[in-house]
């Protein structure tokens, strides 16, 4: 009886621990891939990442169709909480001939266990691995290329980055790819072509189309046509252009009688061409020490692309006095928010809201590096001028 | 005046001048060097396994961006740019009004991350690393998997189920 008090007592003084500690395990590489040559050996190296930053213990496994290609160095190893990573590697020896042409894949698995699990004897509670994948590419006999897409938003224009890799035996005398845009609801936005060029067996090279979108806010989808000689390879891309953006347009409370409940009601623009979704208005006010004297929700809202709804929130105002108070206006829709510092105004029949529609202009300061440069030279020509010209005089009079 | 006299001013003019001359281009190579756009991080030929990570430079007000080592073609960085970037080596500098900065090289590593966060009801589900992952979640003899995106978090049971990440595509 005792035993099974004791064995309980353990199991749940582990649990507990366990579930306090936060599990957290990195490995990199993600992926490593060599191409297939007969009889290749070569080390392959890896780190664990110790993002937790607290002792434990890795088990590794290797797993795939080709694992009796891999051997690893260590099959177990330890941290403590101040080793941030540590390095490992393993084997690859290939055989000297793979009959299925294409990706093979092997998975080298790294378990987290608790450091002192030989005394433990058991785990309890959520587990956590990752994997290093090794990709073994076997070349096609003939022209093959594989593509993906990189979308990257900067000032205003959209470049399209697309690493091309040959996978065949045979070289590419001419690739480029043929990118059509299409807004969410499937209408074609734009066609691009990137750049064309030539490509080695087995060699990776980079296409690139740029597009200065001249369209809504709002997701899109790039399906990208590479078309290599006669063949054509095709992937499709989903991506943002501008921002997911809300705009509070009117904040105001009618019909108000201080101690009685307001209603404030928020008319909010979705200025992004997709419906959002759980859209939600937080309103804090603060006392006049700072401290949180409410903190109201409304309901969450669905707002249609590029419309307008009305949000109401309620506020008990029972106890409150009248006064000008702080607050802050968060609207939050997903993992975004947009927040505004407010004034309430709260009389006796009137809370009037300050700081929805008022525009705060930064004036940026005109001194930048060109203009300290150009007063520099400007000053030091003029020194020199004036320096030059005093000498002549001085000269000419002796 | 005599000639040797007119000569010996003429001597003294052109050494004011020559010294002129040596002042100004010195001030002129300072400014060159002190205003000349530098690159502080990331360093050169660092390996960047970090989710998030930030180009730090002076003097600059652009970060030119590339995947080519001549600059074919590239992408222009300036303060409030964000940009997602795939594993991959990239190029880059900085260029302020009149001059470029030199070019330094980073890659990015793929970095399979994945934390278990404790909540009060449910544990949080983390993607801590810089690529998109798929998890596959193992609970006694069933398996279910998901995607988790970069810095993505989802809720997940508070169990003893076993969680495994790998790369994604």
């Amino acid at each position: 009886m005792n035993k099974k008090i004791l064995l309980v007592c353990f199991l749940g003084l582990f649990l507990l621990a366990n579930v306090q500690n936060a599990l957290a395990l990195g490995i990199t590489p993600g992926r490593t891939t060599i191409n297939f040559e007969p009889g290749l050996h070569q080390e392959v190296s890896f780190s664990i990442i110790n993002s937790g930053h607290k002792d434990m213990s890795v088990v590794f496994m290797i797993r795939g169709e080709m694992n009796e290609s891999v051997t690893l160095n260590q099959l177990y190893a330890e941290f403590n909480a101040s080793e941030e990573s540590k390095s490992f590697t393993y084997a690859v020896d290939l055989p000297q001939r793979i009959e299925t042409p294409g990706k093979h894949e092997i998975e080298i698995v790294a378990v987290e266990m608790p450091k002192d699990l030989e005394e433990i004897g058991m785990v309890v509670g959520a587990t956590l691995s990752v994997v290093t994948q090794l990709y073994i590419y076997v070349p096609y006999p003939n022209k093959y290329v594989e593509a993906d897409v990189n979308v990257v938003e900067s000032g205003g224009e959209i470049t399209f980055l697309i690493p091309v890799v040959s996978r065949g035996k045979l070289d590419i005398v001419n690739m480029e790819a043929k990118i059509d845009v299409y807004s969410w609801s499937d209408e074609k936005v734009t066609s691009l072509v990137s750049n064309s060029d030539s490509l080695l067996s087995l060699e990776r090279k980079e296409l690139v189309a740029k597009w200065k979108p001249e369209v809504a806010p709002g997701k899109y989808k790039a399906v990208v046509n590479v078309v290599y000689d006669e063949d054509v390879s095709t992937i499709e891309k989903e991506f943002n252009v501008g921002e997911m953006f809300l705009e509070i347009r009117e904040l105001v409370v009618k019909d108000f009688q201080l101690g009685e409940i307001a209603k404030f009601s928020a008319l909010v623009e979705n200025k992004w061409s997709n419906d959002l979704k759980d859209v939600y208005l937080n309103i804090i006010v603060y006392n006049n020490e700072g401290e949180t004297m409410a903190d109201f929700k409304s309901p969450t809202y669905d707002i249609g692309s590029l419309s307008q709804e009305e949000m109401i929130a309620y506020w008990d105002t029972g106890g409150v006095h009248k006064g000008t108070y702080d607050g802050k206006l968060i609207l939050r829709y997903g993992e975004k928010a947009t927040e505004r510092n407010i004034q309430l105004k709260i009389s006796d029949d009137k809370i009037e809201i300050i700081g929805i529609t008022g525009n705060v202009v930064v004036r940026g300061s005109k001194f930048n590096l060109t203009n300290i440069l150009l007063i520099g030279v400007g000053v030091l020509i003029a020194v020199n001028i004036v320096w030059f010209v005093i000498i002549r005089k001085l000269l000419k009079k002796r | 005046m005599n000639i040797k006299m007119i000569n010996k001013k003429f001597n003294l003019e052109k050494k004011i001048i020559l010294a002129e001359l040596i002042l100004v281009i010195g001030f002129l190579v300072y400014l060159f060097f002190s205003f000349s756009p530098k690159q502080i991080s990331p360093l050169n030929g660092a390996v960047i396994i970090e989710p998030n990570f930030v180009f730090e430079i002076e003097n600059g007000q652009e970060v030119l961006l590339s995947v080519y080592e001549n600059f074919d073609e590239y992408v222009v960085l300036d303060e409030n740019s964000e940009v997602t970037l795939a594993p991959g080596t990239y190029y880059w500098k900085v260029r302020n009004d009149f001059v470029e900065s030199e070019i330094r090289t980073f890659t990015i590593q793929s970095h399979v991350g994945l934390n278990i966060e404790e909540g009060e009801k449910l544990n949080k589900l983390v993607n801590s690393g810089n690529v998109d992952l798929e998890v596959e979640k193992k609970t006694g003899s069933k398996v279910t998997g998901l995607i988790l995106g970069v810095n993505e978090i989802k809720e997940v049971e508070k169990d003893n189920s076993t969680y495994e990440g790998s790369q994604y595509e």
